[in-house]
Order: C-alpha cells, then structure tokens, then sequence
C-alpha cells in the first residue's frame, strides 16, 4: 500500500511540474492538440499509479515525451502561421454581417441549437442582434453585436474619463507587498501612517489592503480584530 | 533569449528520452545474451546428466539473475520478472529431481522467456505496430 501512496504523489509531482512546463494555456483554454495531450497524460500517470507491477519509467518516459512533442508543436505553432493553421485549425466564422453562415456551420457540426445556446450564454437573445459570431480554436464563441445594439460606452457620449490604471495589492493575510509598494513609488513608513489614521498600528492586523491608480486606499481588517 | 532557453531544454528532452530508450535497449540485449550462454552451459550438463555441474551452472545463472533482475524491474513490467523467476524455481526442483526431460522443457520455456524481452523491446515494425 505504501507503494502506492509513494508512487501516486511522485506522478501527481511530474505532471504538476509537466503541466506547468506546457504553459498556463494548458489549464483554461485548449487547442485541439492540447487536449489529446492532457486526456493522454492523465492516462499514462493513472496506469503506473493503479498498477504496480508496471515499472515507473513506463509512465514517466511516454509523458516527456508527449511533453516535448507539445512544446515542439507550441513552437512550430509560434514561428511558423501556416503551420499554427494546420495544428490549431483556423477560426470559422458562423455568422458574417448579421447572417448565418450554413456552409460553415455545417463544416464545424456545430447545429443552429448550439449557435443560439451559445449566444445566450453571451447574454445575447435575439440572434437578429449578432454581426459576427467566430468560432475560435480553442471551441469558444466571439461574438461582436452589431453597432446599434451594442453596450453604450463614454466615448458615444463624448464623456471624458480618468485613466483607471491596475490596482496594486499591498497587504495580502498580513504581509506587506514590498515589490507593489516600490512600484508605486511609496514605502513601509507611508503604508504605516495612512494605516495609523484608519487606527490600525499593525499591518498584520489587515487581512487585505490595495491601491488604485487614483492613490485611495482601500483595505478590510482581519475578522478577529474587529471582534 | 527565451527561444534559446527552449531549444536548449527541447535537447536536454531529447536526449534524455533517446539515450534512456537507447540504454535500455543495450541493457536488455548485453543481459539476455549473458544470461542465455550460461543457460545454455546447464543445458549442456543435463544432456550427459552430469547434474554436479548442472547445479554448479545453475548457481551461475541464479547470481546472474539477481543482479540483471535490479536493473530489468525498473524498465519492464515485473510480471515478465516474476514469469523468469518461477521458470527458475522449476528447473532447480528438476534438477534436483534429476528428472531430464522435464528440466529440459523448463529449460526451453526459460530461454524463451529471457529472449523474448530484448525482442520486445527492441525499435521494429512488429513491435511499433
């Protein structure tokens, strides 16, 4: 039994690391490719796993070696556009200026039921509303509305806005962020008095605290010390 | 720079996978070799029943085995293992048995059974497909 146990976390330790190698994509958004080697790889580490009798290596070579034929393909995939095209496969575009796209629709299998089923997860209800709908590589659905039913935005209305920049996390469970601070051109001492005038003396007391682009300081204090 | 990186550890990938598959491959060759000779020495010594030296041989085959068995049970399935060492059991109890015919067919089916991993584990058609 402690053979198993042993066995499972060095497989589930080589395809953390072996998943992490491929990239993030890896994790959300799949090629088509990317998928057979992630379904693969889950196989080849299940097998050794289950079975003791199958020597390790038997588990570990086959998943290197679809590792390297992935970042291989990842890299062919980035230097070279018509070989992207072959590997990922192209984006179809199922509806083109407000009009369904039956040649391409039936090239994907993709039913008029699936199209509409899509379109209301986008939150769009009235097919009659769409002006392109492409359906990408990775099998998600794009969908730009067309102009007059589009969201409003300032620009329509020529309202000027502020430049809204990311903001920084500085207190994370306690710990200061050094780096975001020093990145916000602000130290240790400022953090400590801005957080004084809130009557918080220790920053270990907040649970989470970040910076717009506008320099406001937003924070929440740890539970236990506002009881 | 990071293209670089990549390439390199694509090589390093590589090598390791080739090498290790190369290594494994001579290993199997080198040991089923070794293992068939002496095999074949109590093969010998059964036929002009001189069954002294047959167990001599055997001793030989078995102390070949052990150190073989370490390395083979790391790059194939250990049921194969398990198959060569019960055939070996059988033939030390026919030898001891004196039993000639019997020793002999144990002897064929053993021989069979260390000849049959580098075969498999060699890079051909028959085995790809």
């Amino acid at each position: 039994m402690s053979i198993i146990v042993f066995r499972t976390l060095f497989l589930y330790m080589i395809v953390v690391i072996i998943m992490r190698i491929m990239g993030k994509r890896q994790i959300g958004q799949l090629q088509p490719f990317e998928l057979v080697i992630a379904l693969m790889i889950s196989e080849l580490a299940a097998l050794p796993m289950q079975n003791t009798g199958i020597p390790l290596i038997n588990g570990i070579i086959p998943i290197l070696t679809l590792l390297f034929a992935q970042v291989t393909l990842s890299l062919i995939g980035l230097k070279s556009t018509k070989a992207r095209a072959i590997i990922c496969g192209r984006p179809s575009i199922l509806i083109q200026n407000g009009k369904i796209n039956e040649q391409q629709l039936k090239k994907e299998m993709y039913t008029i039921n699936d199209l509409l089923e899509q379109l209301r997860i986008k939150n769009i209800h009235n097919i009659a509303d769409v002006e392109f709908a492409i359906l990408e590589t990775n099998g998600q659905l794009s969908v730009i509305p067309k102009s007059q039913k589009r969201p409003l935005s300032p620009e329509d209305l020529n309202v000027p806005t502020k430049y809204e920049g990311l903001s920084l996390d500085i207190i994370i469970d306690g710990e200061i962020s050094q780096e975001n601070l020093k990145l916000a051109n602000l130290d240790v001492n400022w953090l400590n008095n801005t957080l004084s005038k809130f009557g918080i003396n220790n920053p270990k007391d907040v649970l989470f605290a970040s910076l717009d682009s506008e320099g406001n300081l937003y924070y929440q204090v740890k539970e236990r010390r506002n009881k | 720079m990071h293209l670089s990186k990549i390439l390199t550890g694509l090589a390093i990938l590589g090598t390791i996978i080739i090498g290790i598959s190369l290594y494994a491959s001579s290993v199997f060759s080198r040991d089923a070799q070794i293992l068939e000779n002496r095999i074949i020495e109590i093969e010998e010594s059964v036929d002009k029943k001189d069954w002294a030296s047959a167990e001599k041989n055997l001793m030989a085959v078995r102390e070949e085995w052990d150190k073989t068995e370490k390395m083979w049970a790391v790059l194939i399935e250990h049921a194969e293992i398990d198959n060569i060492d019960t055939s070996l059991t059988r033939v030390s109890e026919y030898i001891k048995s004196r039993d000639v015919s019997m020793t002999m067919a144990e002897i064929a089916v053993l021989r069979n059974s260390i000849r049959n991993i580098p075969e498999n584990q060699s890079f051909s058609l028959k085995n790809i497909l």
